[in-house]
């Protein structure tokens, strides 16, 4: 048998994190993990989040030493870890990155220079390539680092989950390349969640548990122990209302496997299948979508477009979808979210629902699966419609949660999702002063990703003055909203409604718009549960906010009936909102 | 990675450096001039024409002093936490660490040399001697760049291990400034015991010796020159190895 050019004895690794002048706790990230790595072949890392992957990459890179055990090198074998963008600079031209980035991976530069076209070509990067990198969308500079990446030649390719890169069709090509890569006479360590990639790549496996190497073998085998013992071994969490059921672990593998902000829920509009296929493609460009595990689409066309929505995701979603009718239970919607397989369903409803109705109905579906911590809804209307089935986002996954509602034309534009999410965490807690304290843009989004509650709160919560001067939102949304402070003004000044009236015609093209086109037995219900939901759920957790939320709600429903001319109703909510606004 | 390909790297972040230092001021390369002509102007406003201090020549005799050691503190403050700032690329490839304050002391060593550049425009016009001597600059360039190398390699590797050090740089080089005849002359000032000592340190011998070459067109005390060259040698290279010794230990310092 060859001899290994790496070679793993019982290698053990610590963090030390100081948290003092005399104090510091230590982590033990590796504790006894011992493999070899043999020449030409593609070796799978698997294990659960934290279990030190990562840290095993940077020792085989010799970016750290180990503190106990041994790594072993053949002489003259160098180990690259594939970092996409290492040493990139916002200010100098495209070129340069290349050429200092390929550099600092290793890269001899008269290497560099003779592959630029190709790299520059790979990259789609032709026109922008002489522009500051200050310029490039995130896409655009993900898809240079990755085409530099796919040039490396180093002996031992050290890869860790960098197939998500660029829109649907860059994706497409960056797989195919890397596969290229990975099955040829490369020799690669591999680091996937994906189980299927890790199969359908690798020669073999090696399972580390926490620190320690669990299993070493062929893929298959390795991967199927792997998913059996996660199942196994999970135990569900007390308080949680799956323990109580038998199908706890189902519940719980998906749990496992699909981490937190790794589910995307997308409703079509009923505005048939161009439409929705164009949804989703606007959709994976969004950078946090690309990191998703899998993807749920709810649909309620005829059967023919959802199989075709599935046909789409296979081909342009890494991994495979599956197809699921209306009557799906908890049970087949777990199995199918667990399955390493698929990483898109698609949910088809049946035709003839509504929006709401269609919302809901994949709200009741994924409220059983409570193992699920983001969910986000991204149709557009969801955040300020009060019709919003506020009820049953609330309970559907038992935890603060995020509802982010988007525009096709915001998939061009993530960077607006996220901002609303920032000021949202700053307005929910009635403080503005951070936030003018001069929260940049990033450090927003990076506050919404941390505090789940998020968008929901934010956008019925941001005041007028705020989306017109800071121009976050579109024009038409501003608008919205816009109208709905009117409205408050009117409803305050005794002139109710007909001046909510003409305020909602001001609003016209707006979220708020869409309310008159639903159905009126269900718009009445879900703004009662809405009301009574929202009036739970501040008196419980925000109570600071409870008038507030209530007289917001209250108007819209006035507002809302006054245009329908149901003036009794439309007088119900105004009293309502007189009861929140009354000096107590 | 080889010597000359880690060579062509280090050259090749000093240039991009310096360009994405420049592409985010409107005045662009224009700065590197007019920035050195405010800071001698302001000294020359305040030496030399509002308190008329010092003995004749005050105003070269300032500037020299303070350009020489200009170069010094901006490179040590600018490298001290050139290793604890690069964590992020340090967790994502495998570099030596002397990469990062060696960028550092050259990207400044090139804005001083643009500023020696105008200092000796400067002696021109006030009519100080050009003569033969001046030849010796690039001697004295090059030894002082050896000094400034050791120092703030040795600096840097060893801010990672006690961050805290960042916060007494200013003060030990104010100290500094007040130690090495900035702005008086050490023969004149101290005793010649005292001297001595204050010689000790090499800052303050090549202050002097780049007064002897501009000031009074005299040839450098070579002796000295050749003395403080070799030290500083030896201080690079007990700086680059301590950093190579201690090089996988930077990531866990810093993290």
């Amino acid at each position: 048998m060859k001899s290994p050019i790496i070679s793993l004895r019982d290698v053990g690794f610590s963090y030390s994190i100081r948290k003092g002048l005399f104090h510091s706790t230590t982590y033990t990230a590796l504790r006894a993990v011992s493999f070899d790595i043999h020449r030409g072949e593609t070796i799978g890392l698997i294990g659960r989040n934290g279990c030190g992957k990562s840290t095993l990459l940077r020792l085989l890179a010799q970016i750290s030493k180990p503190d106990q055990g041994s790594i072993t090198f053949a002489k003259d074998i160098t180990a690259t870890l594939l970092t996409l963008q290492a040493g990139f600079d916002q200010e100098l031209p495209g070129r340069d990155n290349v050429i200092l980035s390929g550099m600092l991976l290793g890269m001899p530069y008269r290497v560099i220079r003779s592959r630029l076209d190709r790299i520059i070509e790979f990259a789609e990067s032709g026109p922008f390539i002489d522009e500051p990198l200050k310029s490039y969308s995130d896409g655009m500079r993900a898809r240079l680092g990755f085409a530099l990446a796919l040039e490396l030649a180093p002996d031992v390719f050290l890869v860790d989950e960098v197939l998500g890169v660029g829109d649907a069709a860059f994706q497409r090509k960056a797989r195919n390349a890397m596969r290229n890569k990975l099955t040829s006479d490369q020799t690669v360590v591999y680091v996937s969640h994906d189980l299927q990639s890790v199969v359908d790549l690798c020669n073999s496996v090696v399972w580390i548990d926490k620190g320690e190497t669990r299993m070493i073998g062929k893929a298959g085998e390795v991967v199927e122990a792997y998913l059996k013992a996660t199942c196994a071994q999970t135990p569900a969490p007390p308080d949680s209302p799956q323990a109580e059921t038998p199908e706890a672990p189902l519940t719980e593998r998906v749990k496992d496997h699909l981490s937190p902000r790794e589910v995307g829920v997308v409703v079509s509009h009923g505005q048939g299948l161009p439409q929705t296929i164009r949804t989703l493609e606007s959709l994976t460009r969004l950078p946090a979508l690309r990191d998703m595990r899998a993807l749920v689409v709810a649909c309620h066309g005829p059967e023919q477009d959802a199989q075709a929505i599935c046909k789409w995701a296979e081909a342009n979603w890494i991994g495979g979808a599956g197809l699921l009718h209306a009557a799906a239970q908890r049970d087949e919607v777990c199995h199918s979210l667990s399955s390493e397989k698929c990483r898109c369903l698609v949910l088809n409803l049946g035709p003839g629902l509504t929006e709401v109705q269609t919302r809901n109905a994949v709200a009741r579906i994924l409220l059983q699966i409570s193992g699920l911590s983001w969910v986000w809804f991204l149709s557009s209307g969801v955040i300020v419609v009060p019709g919003t089935p506020f009820a049953l986002l609330q309970h559907m996954l038992a935890r603060p949660m995020a509802v982010i509602g988007s525009s096709i034309g915001d998939a061009d534009h993530p960077g607006r999702l996220k901002c609303a999410g920032g000021y949202a965490l700053s307005r929910r807690n009635l403080n503005l002063e951070p936030l003018c304290a001069g929260l940049t843009r990033e450090e927003a989004a990076k506050q919404s990703f941390h505090h789940l509650e998020g968008v929901y709160w934010g956008c019925m919560a941001l005041p007028t003055e705020l989306i017109q001067t800071n121009g976050f939102f579109d024009e038409e949304l501003s608008r919205g909203y816009a109208a709905l402070d009117y409205c408050t003004r009117a409803a305050q000044a005794g002139y109710a409604l007909e001046w909510c009236r003409s305020a909602l015609v001001m609003a016209d093209s707006t979220p708020v718009a869409a309310l008159r086109d639903a159905p009126e037995i269900g718009l009445e219900r879900l703004l009662l549960e809405d009301l009574r939901s929202a009036m739970v759920y501040t008196g419980r957790h925000h109570p600071e906010l409870r008038p507030w939320l209530v007289a917001r709600r209250a108007l819209c429903g006035s507002a809302m009936w006054a245009l329908r001319g149901k003036w009794r109703l439309a007088k119900g909510c105004l009293e309502v909102l007189a009861q929140q606004l009354r000096p107590r | 990675m080889r010597a000359a390909d880690f060579l062509l790297l280090t050259l090749f972040k000093v240039r991009a450096n310096l360009r994405s230092e420049l592409s985010r001021d409107y005045l662009n390369y224009l700065w590197w001039i007019v920035e050195p002509i405010l800071f001698m102007g302001v000294y020359y406003l305040v030496f030399g024409i509002l308190l008329k201090q010092g003995t004749h020549n005050f105003v070269p005799f300032l500037l020299i002093g303070l350009t020489s050691l200009q170069w010094f503190s901006n490179a040590l403050i600018h490298s001290s936490t050139s290793i604890f700032n690069a964590q992020g690329i340090m967790r994502q490839i495998k570099i030596n660490k002397i990469f990062f304050p060696l960028v550092t002391v050259l990207q400044d060593t090139v804005k001083n040399l643009i500023v020696f550049s105008l200092l000796l425009l400067f002696c021109v016009i006030y009519g100080l001697p050009v003569t033969l001597n001046w030849l010796a600059l690039p001697i004295l360039l090059a030894v002082q760049l050896i000094i400034v190398s050791g120092c703030c390699i040795m600096f840097s590797g060893i801010v990672p291990f006690f961050p805290d050090l960042r916060f007494v740089l200013n003060s030990g080089l104010f100290l500094l400034m007040c130690l090495s005849g900035v702005f008086f002359d050490v023969d004149t000032t101290f005793i010649p015991r005292h001297s001595i000592i204050i010689y000790m340190n090499p800052m303050a011998g090549l202050l002097k010796n780049y007064r002897l070459v501009l000031l009074h067109g005299q040839p450098p005390e070579w002796g000295y020159l050749l003395i403080v060259g070799f030290g500083g040698l030896l201080l690079l290279g007990l700086a680059a190895w301590l950093v190579n010794r201690l090089d996988h230990l930077y990531l866990r310092a810093i993290q």
